[in-house]
């Protein structure tokens, strides 16, 4: 196989034949998919590769490290560790396993030698035998293999130049031959095409998704309309938004004149107390307002709050795409640190050159800005529109932020991977652009999408107990924007999207076959594979690692019910629906005001009607600024805890819809340290038995509740069987534990799927019970103590925070069986979920 | 029983139980603890936070007084004020009364809903300075107490010909040693079920290393203390050495402090020695015994041949030192000896250090510069240094199965840092809760660290130099520690806080006085109680509930500056801003009631399955035990 992978690797140079190449692959696929226990992509070749090399772990993964096979192929540096389970020829391919680096998302290939560093380009050549690979990718990580004396030299020397050759140069063409060379096998176009979407999610393609969430938000004065169907009314907009009801659409077609690219005011969320969320773009001043036309403005405008309306502005305060564009690049400058060039920062200049980066300010500026629309929001009947000049980079990130802390929905995995659909991908975030795959578009890179994610962490660390998603799976997200294959990042708008899958309906509709061309006319290469959406996890993650995306919490409260649409439960809520209707104001800077020019139809004198001209005299008098004011101070108030009390009442910080507004003081902005400083392998003096775990403790109870829980139903099934003989008191205790299993959902939503998050170290359920019922033998109790620095604590039994030893003088200890410890994942390590 | 089961789920999780009682006492705690912290542990307001549900049988029998001002047994009040005004830096200005006793200066406000109180206990208070108050009416006389940790609540009062100034009452009992009378320590009679003085036996502690053995013997050498005043009476010395030459080696090592054993490797007998810097002078004096005494040390561990002598000193420092007749060892001397230096400044850099930290972290924090303030104080950069020196002895010890010896110039400071962390890193025994007592009580208090003059304990010379915050550092770093490997501590951080509170509080005897000897002489174990016996009167509230004994595991902390943190819970713990957002401390205890409790509902049920499937026909039913309601207990 190798001699052939040889003339592959030859094949570089022709590139441009693509599908000769894959054509003359797929007939050794059979062959090459069991490659020295690598487990190929259908139409994968191996290129290069190394025996007895190690890879250094990561703290994450238990640090120390692992020997195996290293592997180039021309999608990715696979790594395999020794006795590795066979791969499973049946299983679903898996893009990248859980060693492995796509090509794609390395930026830089780095070489140690003894004494010395060199970095590596595709036309270097080496004057010495490298003893460490390092692989420094766009996602942060720093990978890190060591040769042994045992790999044989000239194996080094070749794996490290087809990594220097193959590995992703940045320029247009080779974004493409890399998604072809993941995706673009036949076997792999078909895998793809069959391929349900998770109907878990609301995905915000169809008008039934949409109407799905005006019912769950109780948005009722509200509908989807479908005037920019095919895109005409705007290029950027989705086929489908949420108007008012009484907007009829022909009204509704007036008034995108009126916006930067016809971006008008659209719902996004609504308020459990009856506020709603909107966004637009700036206005278009130099047209003339019609009388019709205003009328139908000032009706979008203020939905269906007939009094209030708050424009906030998010130009001035925020940061602008350049801004987070210098910050990141200045984070990863110091984050990485690099051997290459010895550039790193002195210890006692660590901190300063953290804020000198000034990512924490823009996260916290972005986080300030999003918890005074949340408590604006909270005050209840009353618009918030956000406005920014093109709608599409931080009205999506204040947006989707606002939901993140008001609503608990947003905090769970499919909530959330939802809220990307509707703010971000419908909303029109040019991730595209932003991500800047091909490196062709210097000036418009700006990563928002992970200035977002990182205030998604900083309030996921401060409240992680009310996050069903966890620091896994936003890790797990930010690394995907890295890997060019994904719809999802790959276009900048719904009609791109939909261009691409050659289907105006569905942007994820998988295209049958490459050759299958349905239309002759478009721009796409007809040899683009399909491509998958990032929602679609089981392509990246191994089960066990998808599982950790989750943790249980407790269940939200169903709304209450809703009189009219509103919850009456705001104290504020007379002094702010006393208000004249129609009165606007804007949010900049923390303070209320009313500039003459804040709607440009209104200021313009001459085309303003006497009723509104009436309406907005009065607003001018700015005499419910107090009260708008006061909403925002409820905010300052939670900053300093002891006046409280005179605020909210003892309900108010269990109520389930109270914003989680996050601390913004230096101290308590933290660094993503699990993101960021995943590659400071350098930091470390030694190598280490132990791995500081990094799950939050709550999570680690939560996920011990959960299993104990779910052994609670797995007795009462083995007890079910009980033969019918038995007294009444037993009998008694099955009912009961019966109806224990119906009252576990108060612990936990009844919609989260029974294994997922928690089970990581519980047997599968059928095991367990055979076990139960069967009374394993007394081998296998828990074993005794980790030997002296055996790697990680997985020895332990399960349940051992503090009161195991308990459980081990327990008669029924036989439950706790070693062999249900045997399945953890070493990465566990200490951890106490072991 | 089982129906409990669901009021379980109720109580925990849902709105209406016991979840909008620890809310109340959040909040309640929250305010009285405004400025004494929501961690402090002074026993009084402690209590008044616990009087919520939990009333656990209460050890501190604390008795309210006129003016609710709870007092500790042997407890008085000195004086009592009116119409004072604290000047909170975050919330303004609050009119209420103070109280100053013998112990502590106690405010409380009754102006809004719920009472503002502030609790300082008077060890805390480094140095007591009038301000000028303009523009607050009649309270004229202004008074800032700067304390040692970390605050400096400021109040504003009027003068009564009357009454005896405030300033003079605080000052006598915030310094009592400056005005002839005892610390409070010696007044405070309180009676705990569990004697503290108990547990540390220095025999039982090196029986536990496996000492004697045939290289080290017990020796009873200093038991007047005559050998070395500021030494223990109990040390481990190598069995063959005779004390004659024991002698001439106190003579050439600075205050008489001779290699001795701290630990030794149960596996590889490499060894922690300590000491003070050899007598080498701009001479360079030799020591033929010295020589001999570390080549004893070198062969009691058969797996190495070397030995590594750690100077915490930068060396420039130790040159200098030679001058002033102190100095290093030198390697030509002594065969077969490596000397390192650590780089670690002195007690003066540290106490600058933690200087600066006070006015980055109170009272205002500043947002935008927090990150480049904290660098410009240096003290993580110092617990780095810190932390890897600790990182390299353990390894020589681990790794490199190689004896060493640690010194600083006198043995006391730096060297306990070192040789403490050392130990916590390869002895998981003092990772617990009681071993860390040991530790502390062993390397720290035995060993001689001037506590007293570090501290100042009840001196009003509070620019004394011999002051600094060695302890402060050593926890800190231990802090650090338990961030990276949270499952390897039976303690928490709660644990840290109140042994530092205490170090200052003078309520315990257990950090009074420099030496053992002092102690002895003061009788301070029989005439005051110790901190131990308070901790372990209640351990639950010191514990980790992550604690995994992850026994013979090395634990090596990542010493880069980027996984360091600042402890802000300890240091800005003054900010009401800094508070965390979510309970941490009482979500965990309500997972760990909930999770107790479906365990015994776990095994009652397996034992029940497994009493039908082995005798289907048994007719004796599993008896019940009625499930305990949930919320009583939280």
């Amino acid at each position: 196989m190798l001699t052939g992978s040889k003339t592959t690797f030859k094949v570089r140079q022709m590139l441009p034949d693509i599908k000769e190449r894959m054509l003359s692959q797929s007939g050794v696929n059979a062959r090459s998919r069991d490659l020295f226990g690598l487990r190929c992509l259908p139409g994968e070749c191996v290129l290069q590769r190394a025996v007895m090399v190690r890879k250094k772990l990561t703290a994450r993964e238990g640090r120390g490290w692992l020997s195996g096979t290293l592997f180039c192929t021309h999608f990715r540096v696979a790594f395999v560790p020794q006795d590795s389970p066979k791969p499973d020829d049946n299983a679903d391919p898996v893009l990248l396993g859980d060693h492995d680096v796509a090509l794609a998302s390395i930026e830089k290939v780095v070489v140690v030698g003894p004494n010395r560093t060199k970095l590596v380009t595709p036309h270097s050549s080496l004057k010495f035998t490298p003893e460490e690979l390092v692989l420094y990718c766009r996602d942060m990580r720093v990978v890190c293999f060591l040769f042994d004396r045992l790999t044989p030299e000239s194996q080094v020397l070749e794996m490290t130049y087809s990594i220097a050759k193959t590995y992703q140069p940045p320029k247009p063409g080779s974004v493409l031959s890399f998604q072809n060379a993941a995706l673009g096998s036949v076997e792999m176009k078909q895998f793809l095409s069959n391929r349900r979407r998770d109907a878990h999610m609301n995905w915000f393609e169809s008008a039934s998704d949409w109407e799905q969430e005006l019912e769950r938000c109780g948005a009722t004065s509200w509908r989807v309309s479908s005037v920019n169907d095919r895109f005409e009314m705007s290029t950027s907009l989705p086929r489908f938004i949420v108007v008012p009801q009484k907007v009829l659409d022909t009204e509704l077609k007036k008034s995108f004149a009126h916006f930067n690219e016809g971006r008008i005011p659209r719902w996004c969320w609504r308020h459990p107390r009856g506020s709603d969320l909107l966004r637009m773009a700036s206005f278009q001043n130099n047209i003339y307002h019609e009388k019709d036309d205003i009328r139908n403005l000032e009706m979008i405008l203020f939905g269906c709050q007939s009094s209030l309306c708050v424009v906030v502005e998010l130009g001035e305060e925020l940061p602008s795409p350049a801004d987070i564009q210098l910050a990141h690049s200045r984070l990863r400058a110091l984050c990485l640190g690099d051997i290459s060039t010895s550039m790193s920062v002195p210890d006692d200049k660590w901190l300063s050159t953290l804020e000198s980066t000034h990512w924490l300010d823009y996260t916290r500026s972005c986080l300030r800005k999003a918890s005074e629309v949340a408590c604006l929001l909270r005050g209840g009947h009353l618009t918030v529109a956000l406005q920014e000049v093109e709608d599409r980079d931080m009205s999506c990130v204040v947006s989707s932020l606002v939901q993140v802390m008001c609503d608990p929905h947003c905090r769970t995995m499919y909530g959330f991977q939802g809220l990307v659909q509707k703010e971000w991908v419908m909303g029109a975030h040019r991730f595209y652009s932003r991500i800047n795959y091909h490196r062709d578009n210097d000036k418009e890179e700006a990563p928002v999408f992970l200035l977002f994610l990182d205030c998604v962490w900083q309030l996921w660390s401060q409240y992680p107990s009310r996050f069903q998603l966890t620091e896994d799976f936003l890790l797990a997200l930010h690394d995907s924007v890295h890997l060019p294959l994904f719809s999802t990042f790959l276009a900048n708008c719904q009609r791109e999207r939909c261009k691409r899958s050659q289907n105006l309906g569905q942007c994820y509709t998988p295209v049958n076959g490459w050759r299958d061309v349905l239309h002759p006319d478009s721009s796409t290469d007809p040899s683009d594979p399909p491509l998958p959406p990032v929602w679609d996890w089981s392509l990246q993650y191994s089960k066990p690692r998808q599982s950790r995306f989750t943790q249980p919490v407790p269940p939200t409260p169903p709304l209450q019910p809703l009189l009219n649409g509103n919850l009456n439960t705001n104290p504020d809520k007379h002094r702010l629906t006393d208000a004249v209707p129609g009165s606007v104001f804007l949010l900049s800077r923390g303070t209320f005001s009313c500039p003459t020019n804040l709607l440009p139809w209104r200021s313009s004198s001459s085309s303003s009607s006497g009723v509104y001209k009436k309406s907005h005299r009065r607003a001018l008098s700015s005499e419910n600024v107090p009260g708008l004011e006061r909403l925002l101070k409820a905010w300052a108030l939670v900053e300093y805890p002891q006046a409280l009390t005179s605020t909210s009442g003892p309900q108010g910080p269990l109520d389930p819809y109270e914003p989680l507004l996050p601390l913004l003081m230096g101290p308590c902005m933290g660094l993503w340290r699990e993101c960021y400083l995943r590659g400071a392998l350098h930091a470390q003096a030694f190598s280490h038995p132990l791995s500081a775990n990094h799950l939050h403790p709550v999570e680690r109870l939560a996920q011990e509740v959960q299993q104990l829980k779910d052994k609670l139903e797995q007795v009462s099934t083995s007890t079910d069987p009980t033969p019918p003989a038995v007294t009444a008191e037993p009998r008694r205790a099955d009912t009961n534990l019966n109806q224990n299993t119906n009252n576990g959902t108060f612990l936990f939503p009844a919609s989260r799927p029974q294994s997922a998050g928690v089970l990581r170290a519980a047997p599968p359920p059928t095991s367990a019970n055979q076990r139960t019922s069967r009374g394993a033998p007394a081998t296998s109790a828990p074993q005794s103590r980790p030997a002296h620095k055996d790697m990680g604590g997985s020895s332990k039994h399960t349940f051992l925070f503090g009161h195991s030893s308990v459980i081990d003088a327990h008669p029924d200890q036989r439950y706790y069986s070693a062999s249900s410890n045997a399945k953890l994942p070493k990465s566990n390590g200490p951890s106490l979920a072991s | 029983p089982l129906s409990n089961f669901s009021s379980l789920f109720h109580s925990v999780f849902s709105p209406t139980g016991s979840h909008v009682e620890w809310c109340k006492q959040l909040i309640a705690a929250t305010i009285s603890s405004q400025i004494s912290g929501s961690v402090q542990p002074d026993i009084g307001s402690r209590d008044i936070k616990d009087t919520g549900v939990n009333s656990r049988p209460s050890h501190t029998s604390v008795k309210m007084f006129q003016n609710q001002v709870p007092l500790l047994p042997g407890e008085t009040i000195q004086t009592t004020v009116k119409d004072v005004m604290y000047i909170c830096p975050f919330s303004g200005l609050v009119t209420g009364t103070l109280t100053i006793t013998d112990y502590k200066l106690y405010f409380i406000s009754v102006e809004k809903d719920s009472p503002f109180i502030l609790d300082v206990n008077l060890g805390v208070i480094s140095r007591i300075e009038s301000i000028s108050v303009p523009n607050q009416g009649e309270n004229n006389k202004g008074l800032e107490l700067v304390c040692k940790d970390m605050r400096s609540p400021r109040f504003a009062y009027k003068m009564e010909e009357s009454q005896p100034d405030v300033v003079e009452v605080l000052t006598k009992h915030a310094f009592p040693l400056s005005h002839s009378l005892p610390l409070f320590a010696f007044l405070y009679k309180e009676q705990f079920p569990v004697d503290g003085w108990k547990v540390y036996d220095p025999a039982a502690e090196y029986r536990r290393q496996g000492l004697p053995n045939e290289s080290w013997t017990i020796s009873k050498i200093n038991s007047t203390y005559e050998l070395c005043d500021t030494y223990p009476s109990i040390l481990v010395i190598p069995t063959n050495i005779t004390d004659e030459d024991i002698k001439r080696v106190a003579v050439f090592r600075a205050k008489h402090r001779i290699p001795v054993l701290s630990w030794i490797h149960p596996e590889s007998q490499a060894t922690i020695v300590r000491c003070s810097q050899p007598l080498v002078g701009p001479s360079d004096r030799r020591c033929k015994e010295d020589e001999r005494f570390l080549q004893i040390i070198m062969d009691a561990n058969a797996q190495s041949h070397k030995l590594t002598i750690f100077d915490a000193r930068q060396s420039s420092v130790a040159i200098t030192n030679k001058g002033k007749d102190g100095g290093y060892e030198s390697e030509s001397f002594y065969s077969n000896v490596e000397l390192n230096f650590l780089e670690i400044p002195n007690i003066h850099v540290m106490r600058e250090s933690l200087r600066k930290m006070k006015d980055v972290v109170y009272p205002t924090i500043d947002e935008a510069h927090w990150h480049s303030f904290i660098d410009q104080t240096h003290w993580l950069e110092y617990i780095r240094l810190l932390l890897a020196g600790a990182a390299k002895v353990a390894d020589k010890l681990e790794s490199g199965k190689t004896s060493v010896v640690v010194h600083c110039s006198d043995g006391w400071d730096r060297t306990a840092q070192l040789t403490s962390l050392a130990m916590l890193m390869l002895d998981s025994y003092y990772r617990t809760l009681r071993g860390f007592q040991v530790l502390v009580e062993k390397e720290w208090i035995s060993f001689g660290h001037k506590f007293a003059a570090r501290v100042g304990h009840g001196d009003e010379n509070h620019a004394n130099s011999e002051r600094s915050p060695l302890f402060v550092q050593f926890i800190d770093c231990v802090w650090q520690m338990t961030r990276q490997f949270p499952a390897a501590f039976e303690f928490n951080e709660l644990f840290l806080i109140t042994m530092l509170d205490h170090l200052y509080s003078c309520l315990f005897g257990t950090f009074l006085h420099n030496s053992e000897q002092e102690r002895a002489n003061q009788e301070v174990p029989a005439k005051t109680v110790s901190l131990w016996s308070y901790i372990n009167s209640q351990p639950e509230d010191f514990t980790n509930p992550f604690y995994v004994d992850y026994e013979n595991h090395v634990l090596y902390p990542m010493v880069s500056p980027r996984h360091l943190e600042l402890w802000t819970s300890y240091y800005a713990r003054w900010n009401p801003r800094m508070r965390p957002q979510v309970p941490v401390h009482q979500t965990l205890k309500d997972l760990l009631i909930l999770r107790a409790e479906l365990q015994r509902r776990v095994e009652e049920l397996q034992r029940e399955a497994s009493s039908h499937s082995l005798s289907s026909s048994s007719d004796h039913s599993p008896t019940h035990t009625a499930g305990t309601p949930l919320h009583t207990a939280v």
